[in-house]
């Protein structure tokens, strides 16, 4: 009975199943008790298709996606150069700590850093740099792309295989802890440059 | 000017560099996008990002849109994932939330309207829509909300009609029931 009531007010009906239907509306009282709770359910959903809304959040919407934009491009500059500092950080302290120059394996270095070696490495290696003085705090998204497309060029994927796949490579650090992802980092930044 | 060449026109115009015309193509289509992913998230906080989170993507892919399908499908299509997306992010994080609660009540007081009356039954329908799964909520939305076609709505989704009107029956009837149980309660 449901599914007959749904497939009418879906326009799904023939002709002589809509002729049908609405002679059993007239005679039947269940079908149409049954049709009423479907239709008083529709009028309350036609309700909120027009309901009355603050048009001051409407007005907004463009400022603040430009402003975000703004941003945007301003936090690629400094993570990009983020990204270069603390590469040319690794290499450095790789020839630094090395008694051996070539002979040691990077993996070897820095497979006992902790966090605080990493921004030690990366601190020292900004300290020479005088041109970046703001820090700016870079979103979720941001590391998401960058760390997506770090993976997308190792595993040779497309963009678009990433929207309803298993894992969502666009969407990382909602899905992975912390450590996962410095680990992560890690390994690509070894495999790509070492 | 039909819509399409409208859209068509403002795309080029972007693309010889006339940035007025993208804040254009936001302001024409600024409110579908936010009610498609309000009645995903089920709330004004949450559909605000995932609105400039939209908005976003289109600025970065727009230059490479070919008109295979209308711009309002290609927009729809983007919304649904970053709302599905967004959804998930929420589980993981409401999940580890040290201070969920808080975050729970913001997110309640936060609104599209002043209207009050108009609020709680906003509210009640957010609250319902989120009892069905996902894929059903997408579908109900299309259809009911946004009132497209099967046809158009498979275009976005990429499922078959026929398994589209089953999900839809499914979840139009699951939403009658509990708009009922909360009318009892």
């Amino acid at each position: 009975m449901d599914e007959r009531i749904l497939r009418y007010l879906d326009g799904g009906l023939t002709e002589d199943e809509k002729i049908l239907f609405e002679k059993e509306l007239n005679t039947s009282p269940e079908l149409k008790k049954k049709y009423e709770k479907y239709t008083s359910v529709q009028s309350k959903l036609d309700e909120l298709k027009n309901i009355e809304v603050d048009k001051t959040y409407f007005n907004g919407i463009v400022p603040e996606f430009r402003n975000r934009l703004k941003v945007r491009k301003k936090t690629r500059k400094i993570f990009s150069l983020s990204f270069v500092n603390s590469l040319a950080a690794i290499i450095v302290l790789y020839f630094i700590l090395s008694p051996n120059g070539n002979n040691m394996n990077l993996n070897e270095v820095v497979k006992n850093w902790t966090e605080i070696d990493f921004n030690n490495a990366i601190e020292y290696v900004d300290q020479q740099n005088s041109g970046f003085d703001n820090v700016v705090y870079y979103s979720t998204t941001e590391i998401d792309s960058v760390i997506s497309s770090m993976l997308t060029d190792e595993l040779n994927l497309s963009n678009n295989s990433t929207v309803y796949n298993a894992i969502d490579y666009h969407n990382l650090s909602a899905q992975t802890n912390s450590k996962d992802i410095k680990d992560l980092y890690k390994e690509i930044l070894n495999k790509k440059y070492f | 000017m039909s819509i399409a060449e409208e859209d068509l026109n403002l795309i080029e115009a972007f693309k010889n560099g006339d940035e007025t015309s993208f804040n254009r193509l936001i302001l024409k289509y600024q409110q579908k996008i936010y009610w498609l992913a309000h009645r995903m998230t089920g709330n004004h906080f949450d559909a605000d990002e995932v609105v400039q989170e939209v908005l976003m993507v289109m600025y970065k892919k727009i230059r490479g849109f070919e008109f295979r399908s209308s711009l309002y499908t290609w927009i729809y299509k983007i919304t649904l994932t970053r709302s599905i997306n967004f959804i998930n992010r929420r589980k993981v994080r409401e999940n580890f939330s040290i201070d969920e609660n808080s975050l729970i009540n913001l997110k309640s007081e936060d609104s599209i309207t002043d209207n009050i009356e108009a609020k709680e039954k906003l509210n009640k329908l957010d609250k319902v829509l989120q009892l069905l799964p996902v894929k059903q909520r997408e579908i109900f939305v299309l259809r009911n909300f946004n009132e497209m076609s099967y046809k158009e709505i498979s275009d976005i989704t990429g499922k078959s009609v026929g398994g589209l009107k089953a999900n839809y029956f499914h979840a139009y009837k699951r939403i009658v029931e509990l708009m009922e149980e909360g009318n009892d309660g």
